[in-house]
């Protein structure tokens, strides 16, 4: 059996690249500003509830230090996060899902449904007020093969569940 | 014969087994307790010995108190088979209760402990391919009980029994003594090394307590003050110190290897393996060829010289446990080949070319490695001083050293069948997967790999995940379609 190379350059295999990939939904920034804030505030709280239970001034070095590092990295990736917010994106095939993200580390997932364990739709606090859901493909691979698409809409997430369920039934 | 359709019991044995193992465990658990009473036994006798009775009745205690848990335990572990489902009934005062489904069932490794042997019973372990809570062991069966169990649980809709009672194993491998004391040998002793140091240092720090409660501080002092020390004495001391550790690592691995592979056969019977090995703990297990997900080996300079392989074939979601029972040690070239064709039916290798990375990544295995001793160096700067710097002379040649072996090590082959990946940079790995065994599929790229038009291309099986390092961006892309073009449109199932 020799090496096929050109069934790789085969024009009949679908290629990824022409795939119309589909920007996940606006809002869903909200959640990201809203996680962001509730993060802080939870950060600041408990800083506070140090400085005044154990009387420990925020001057001293490892504290301040731990804590401004804390706030620097939960900022960094907020700033991040949304910077690379229109570069979530998703596409449907028939017989795959794919999911890319990422502005300066690119990263793009496909699962195909035949592999397909089970699939969640989850939905947080936040995700919940503005009716959004994330949808969560899972196989029988490493945790790092899952894929998980944050921010769409309930009804979208829930109808792709249902898509895909049919398709790996029939 | 045996009926399996009524609940039933351990063998009555089993409850011997069973005392065994949770004392064997309470000794570990407490073996500082009997060194300290060792040392109480050598500082002073008389009082050790008047404080016996009270240390006997302790025992007792406890041995009654295992015997009666143990014996409840036995009494409340029921197990039998019902509509294809293995029912199992355990627990004293909370009670729990297991089915498993025989399709779920990936293998059943029967093992034998010494007293399993004298007493002629097996400890029958239950794989499933489903999450590690269902996993089930019972730990004494007769043999021919177990057996005869171990056919049911593993019997698919389509294999007869008849036509399996007559299949003798055509193909059989027996890992000679030679190749496994050889391997014993060539083994990266490293690894022991460091968990012998360890241990010493852990016993020297008890020795310290030990000594701290007898009141012998002095000895201990002049022992800290020759050892650690200095002074010329010490250092030579200590030298030996590490030459012995060192010596006792090699002996260890050497040994340990010999008695956890003693008579390691692999068997081939139908499309099973068999792989049984153990000196002193027997441990047969065996495994659906179709239910393989990943084979790895590895080699090193001195083992590849003597022409000596580590093998490793792992199936889906197999826990840390089992993974280590299919390792198949001192296994030779031609052995391999064989083994190779059994699981894949042809030689992998010969299905396509190899292919290296793009030239970048030796250039990122460079910047991650000054980026990481840069960090070592800064934080040895801060802590030993200017000194600590020094050591940089001997560690940065070596780590150029390695990446350059890293890189020349490192290859892909990517055909129909079969993705195989070559790394390691002391040790050569080699990992074969079949293509069509692919779980999911993730391109990554960073931001300097961009401008390098290069991308990982990370590939998910069950049992692992392999990592083409800085593929051309646009063959990356291509192996990408093929594969989920394979995946999609062949039938093959991935177990």
């Amino acid at each position: 059996m020799g090496f096929e190379n050109q069934v790789l350059e085969d024009l009949t295999i679908p290629n990824i690249k022409n795939v119309p990939f589909k920007p996940i939904e606006k809002k869903y920034l909200r959640v990201v500003v809203g996680n962001y804030i509730f993060l802080l505030l939870l950060l600041f709280f408990s800083v506070g509830l140090v400085v005044f239970l154990f009387h420990v001034p925020l001057s001293e070095v490892l504290f301040g230090g731990i804590a401004l590092l804390l706030f620097l990295l939960l900022t960094v990736s907020f700033i991040v996060s949304v910077l690379s917010f229109s570069k979530r994106k998703y596409a449907l095939r028939t017989r795959d899902i794919s999911y890319k993200k990422g502005l300066f580390t690119t990263t793009l997932t496909t699962v195909p449904f035949v592999r397909v364990q089970h699939i969640d739709v989850k939905q947080g606090f936040f995700s919940r007020k503005l009716k959004l859901a994330n949808l969560e493909v899972y196989t029988a691979g490493e945790s790092g093969g899952d894929l998980i698409i944050k921010g769409l809409k309930y009804q979208d997430a829930n109808s792709m569940r249902e898509y895909i369920m049919s398709k790996i039934d029939a | 014969m045996h009926n399996f359709s009524i609940p039933s019991r351990q063998s009555a044995k089993g409850v011997a087994v069973l005392l065994f193992l949770s004392f064997i465990k309470f000794i570990k658990q407490a073996y500082i307790l009997v060194i300290i009473f060792a040392f109480r036994f050598i500082s002073d006798p008389s009082k050790f010995i008047s404080s016996l009775p009270y240390l006997g009745l302790a025992f007792f205690a406890l041995l009654v108190y295992l015997l009666i848990f143990n014996y409840l335990k036995f009494k409340n572990f029921k197990f039998h088979i019902e509509g294809g489902q293995f029912i199992l009934a355990e627990g004293i005062l909370n009670k729990k209760n297991t089915a498993v489904s025989f399709d779920k069932i990936q293998n059943v490794n029967m093992k034998q402990n010494v007293l399993h042997q004298i007493l002629n019973v097996v400890q029958l372990d239950i794989d499933t391919a489903g999450d590690k809570a269902t996993e089930i062991s019972i730990t004494a069966l007769e043999k021919s009980k177990a057996l005869a169990l171990k056919k049911i649980l593993l019997r698919s809709g389509k294999a007869t029994q008849k036509t399996e009672n007559k299949e003798q194993p055509k193909d059989k491998i027996r890992i000679s003594t030679r190749s496994l004391f050889l391997t014993g040998i060539s083994e990266n002793h490293l690894k022991s090394f460091m968990f012998l140091a360890a241990a010493c240092m852990g016993l020297f720090s008890d020795v310290e307590d030990v000594l701290k409660s007898m009141g012998q501080e002095e000895l201990y002092q002049t022992i800290e003050n020759d050892v650690l020390g200095f002074n010329p004495d010490g250092l030579v001391l200590l030298l030996i110190g590490i030459a012995l550790v060192l010596m006792i690592s090699i002996l260890y691995s050497i040994s340990s290897i010999f008695i956890k592979n003693y008579g390691l056969t692999i068997a081939t019977k139908k499309n099973k393996v068999e792989v049984s090995k153990g000196f002193f703990n027997k441990i047969s297990y065996s495994l659906n060829i179709n239910r393989v997900q990943s084979v790895h080996y590895e080699t090193n300079y001195l083992k590849r010289m003597l022409g000596l392989y580590n093998l490793k074939i792992l199936q889906a979601m197999a826990t840390e446990k089992s993974k280590k029972n299919i390792q198949i040690v001192g296994i030779q070239e031609d052995e391999l080949r064989f083994v190779e064709k059994l699981l894949f039916a042809i030689n992998p290798f010969t299905s396509g070319n190899k292919e290296k990375p793009h030239t970048y990544y030796r250039t990122q295995l460079f910047y991650r490695a000054a980026i990481v001793l840069l960090l070592v160096s800064c934080v040895g700067f801060i802590g030993f001083g200017s000194q600590f710097l020094l050591l940089l002379i001997v560690i940065i040649p070596i780590v150029i050293r390695l990446l350059f072996f890293k890189y020349q090590k490192s290859y892909y082959v990517l055909s129909r069948d079969f993705i195989i990946l070559g790394s390691g940079s002391i040790s050569t790995f080699t990992s074969i997967v079949e293509s069509h065994k692919m779980q999911s599929v993730t391109i990554h790229q960073n931001f300097f790999q961009k401008r390098k038009k290069v991308a990982d291309l990370n590939i998910f099986v069950a049992s692992t995940k392999i990592t083409l390092p800085c593929v051309e961006y646009d063959r990356a892309i291509k192996m990408y379609n093929y594969l989920l073009f394979h995946v999609e449109s062949s039938n093959k199932d991935w177990i």
